[in-house]
């Protein structure tokens, strides 16, 4: 798995309500925030960590270039020809720079979640689901159960029966 | 509406949480565009449509999600 990350306006509003939102920097040496990504945050708490971890460098800013551009936009239109919730310009710029340079990109927007699957693309996507459950299987954090609950009343977001299914599956192996 | 990749039996599961745990009195009072476009995101889970709908950027659309008690189910 790469050790760098970009993330989308839609990660990174949620997960900055995450009291365990720290565990992001250790499960990744670098994640990129391309400029449209950060024009969309405007409130605090997210506004004020980026701007923290940016400061810290442990996030950077991520320019577009004309490629990665043309390479986004292309993929906004192919999204609409497909059966795929709206893919708007930030996270397919994301999700552009995944296929570039091999970077996880982070999004909970369920257009891109679902982009690799029914555009065919090579890329990976996670939501927070996948970056916890990730986090825990590294170690970096004890109780898997308790920490998506902890995420879901956080965040005010809900994970669906086949993700907890998929948990009460990894949970009982261990 | 919103036709996707998720089995219709995802979707179900999705729109009956967000149903269920919205404030519908805080909804119905809001002005006409907001509680258009959260109904939206209720009934399709399109996050980006609701939100262009709203009129509001992406980090306040969330905030009224917030407000509203309707969770982010994907």
């Amino acid at each position: 798995m790469s050790r760098e990350a970009i993330a989308d306006s839609s990660f990174l509003i949620d997960w900055s309500r995450y009291s365990r939102r720290e565990v992001l920097t250790r499960l990744f040496n670098v994640v990129h925030v391309p400029e449209s990504v950060l024009r969309e945050i405007q409130l605090p708490p997210a506004i004020d960590w980026v701007a923290e971890k940016l400061a810290e460098g442990s996030f950077t800013l991520f320019t577009e270039t004309p490629d990665i551009e043309a390479k986004a936009r292309e993929l906004m239109a192919l999204s609409r020809s497909k059966p795929l919730k709206a893919i708007d310009y930030p996270e397919a710029v994301c999700l552009a720079a995944g296929l570039r340079f091999g970077y996880v990109v982070l999004s909970e927007n369920g257009g891109a979640y679902f982009a690799p699957r029914v555009l065919g693309l090579g890329v990976v996507v996670w939501r927070a689901f996948e970056t916890i459950v990730e986090a825990w299987r590294r170690g970096l954090l004890q109780d898997l159960v308790d920490e998506l609950r902890r995420y879901e009343q956080e965040a005010v977001h809900l994970f669906r029966r086949r993700d907890w299914e998929h948990v009460w599956s990894l949970v009982g192996m261990r | 509406m919103g036709a996707c990749m998720e089995s219709s039996w995802d979707e179900v599961e999705a729109r009956e949480l967000r149903r269920r745990y919205a404030n519908w009195q805080f909804i119905q009072q809001l002005p006409p565009k907001l509680r258009a476009a959260l109904i939206y995101y209720i009934e399709t889970g399109d996050l980006r449509r609701a939100q262009q709908l709203s009129g509001l950027d992406l980090d306040n659309f969330r905030e009224l999600m917030r407000r509203a008690r309707v969770p982010l189910v994907n």
